[in-house]
């Protein structure tokens, strides 16, 4: 019995297994967004402890870097609760769902694509990308839709006032700024003509950039996605001098950790999106890896989403529908209604391939 | 085989969860379960290859209509009355095992005389479903009569009992 494995053997045995293509993506993902999460969660507390002039995150340890370390430890070793008045089971299984969703809508990022261009082309990376598929942007924004509901879920499992309100809040918040993102994306789409994340940063290879192409939709994303984040200034959702932390007020120790961690991990997710959709995604100049460029640009747009949250004040309940349905929504629309005609020049003009 | 396996996880989880969402008091772990059954149905079209409805049916029925639901119950405070619609909900176990041994027999007659790899151990979901809905398709119309019926049944049920608690208690509809 010939039990010889081969690399080539190895190959073309994941090559024709599309669900272990899956599992290597959901592998690769998991250990990028991972040290993205602890990246950003670095660069958060040092970039605010400098605005703020806090000493803590930019004095413990070598640069800052215990910090992270003295937090973990902190929430790891808390003691688990649960309020009386909460119902236990959804109020335990929100965390994780919270995560999970938070993971998922990472498999439509071509991660994959960016990593197996780092080995010899004689592997052909392209047969391992199991992210190239045609809906990958629907698949990233049908599981971002899932937040809202997680977030009732738990504002009403943890049986308290604040929560509840919190969670009322966060859903309507979430739920009405999908419709200038969802809009601002689909002029991308448009331009594309494409639903795939990958064939969308391909055009860009040989385009301009669509932040420049679609300069309006890139700044109606932008805002859009800081209220669909619940980042500052459009927290209301947890408005600490109205509902305490908002609707994950009664949740502590490990389960907060979670919580928390799913908060970072869309972070990283939005704001690789919006590299995709808009910076062109892996693509820069050669001697630097995809890999590399499509990390770099993701953790510049947090850090400038960083930024904004430190240097704003949080908008008011009026002035956050104000800007979502008199500005975000009609702005979106009649760009996507001008885009056609967008592209028709840019073409006749050779500014999109 | 994996694939397959996967998917009467997922049907299997769909049948629960509907059974569930009937059955249960706690109306918005009822939501929660008919969120199960959304979602599973989404992964159902996604394992047939639509993943473009599988993304809409997770955006728009999943992501959007439950949430909508969700506001109008968790914002209600009504008491159900504790009268002979619960006396019928609490029949939960009975409804369980009926809808098992139908579930049961359904399949076990839907999968009679298909041959697989495996034997009667394993059938694909492809020759149960060509079985239920061309040979066995009756069964299946009459069982979605029945269903139908029952629906209708319980709006008829609720209606009286509402006016049955608004007489009794004095109610003038919503008691919060």
């Amino acid at each position: 019995m010939n039990t010889q494995i081969t690399l080539t053997g190895i190959i073309v045995f994941i090559e024709r297994n599309v669900y272990l293509r899956f599992l290597l993506v959901a592998i690769v993902a998991f250990i990028i967004v991972s040290i993205g999460s602890l990246i950003e969660l670095y660069i958060e507390r040092k970039f605010w402890a400098r605005i703020m002039s806090r000493y803590g995150p930019t004095e413990v340890g070598k640069f800052g870097t215990l910090q992270l370390i003295a937090d973990a430890v902190k929430f790891l070793v808390k003691e688990d609760f649960s309020p009386a008045a909460a119902d236990r089971t959804i109020y335990n299984l929100v965390p994780v769902f919270s995560v999970t969703v938070s993971f998922a809508s990472l498999l439509a990022i071509p991660f994959d694509y960016t990593v197996a261009s780092l080995f010899p082309r004689s592997l052909h990376p392209l047969t391992f990308v199991a992210s190239n598929f045609d809906p990958s942007l629907l698949v990233a924004f049908g599981f971002f839709a899932l937040e809202p509901l997680i977030v009732l879920f738990g504002g009403w499992a943890a049986g308290g006032k604040y929560t509840l309100i919190g969670g009322f809040r966060s859903a309507a918040q979430l739920i009405s700024y999908e419709i200038p993102l969802v809009l601002s994306f689909l002029s991308v789409v448009v331009l594309t003509q494409s639903l795939n994340l990958f064939q969308i940063i391909q055009t860009q290879a040989h385009s301009w950039p669509f932040a420049v192409l679609a300069f309006p939709a890139f700044i109606t994303f932008t805002v859009a996605l800081l209220a669909e984040l619940e980042r500052t200034p459009f927290d209301l959702t947890e408005a600490d001098t109205e509902l305490v932390s908002g609707w994950n007020t009664e949740y502590g120790g490990t389960k907060f950790l979670l919580v928390y961690l799913s908060e970072y991990i869309r972070a990283f997710a939005g704001s690789a999106i919006l590299v995709s959709l808009f910076l062109g995604g892996w693509l820069g100049p050669a001697p630097i890896p995809p890999l590399i460029w499509l990390f770099l640009k993701t953790i510049i747009v947090f850090t400038v989403l960083v930024w904004i949250r430190a240097a704003y004040p949080r908008v008011r309940i009026d002035q956050m529908l104000a800007l979502g349905w008199r500005i975000l929504i009609p702005v979106s629309a009649v760009w996507l209604i001008l885009t056609p005609f967008v592209a028709h020049l840019a073409m006749v003009h050779g500014a999109l391939a | 085989m994996f694939v397959d396996v996967a998917y009467y996880i997922i049907v299997l989880a769909t049948l629960l969860s509907v059974v569930g969402f009937v059955v249960t008091k706690d109306i918005v772990r009822a939501a929660g379960l008919l969120l199960v059954v959304l979602a599973c149905v989404a992964a159902a079209f996604a394992f047939m290859n639509s993943l473009l409805l599988a993304m809409i049916q997770l955006m728009v029925y999943a992501g959007a209509v439950i949430v909508i639901f969700l506001f109008g119950v968790m914002l209600t405070r009504r008491e159900a009355p504790t009268s002979r619609l619960r006396q019928l909900v609490s029949h939960e176990n009975l409804t369980y095992l009926v809808f098992a041994a139908l579930l049961f027999l359904l399949i076990l007659r839907a999968s009679a005389g298909l041959t697989s790899p495996l034997g009667y151990l394993y059938v694909s979901p492809q020759l149960v479903a060509t079985s239920l809905y061309v040979e066995l398709r009756g069964v299946v119309y009459a069982l979605a009569a029945l269903i139908g019926a029952s629906s209708i049944g319980a709006i008829y049920v609720v209606r009286r009992e509402k006016k049955h608690f608004d007489t009794t208690q004095g109610g003038g509809g919503e008691k919060r």
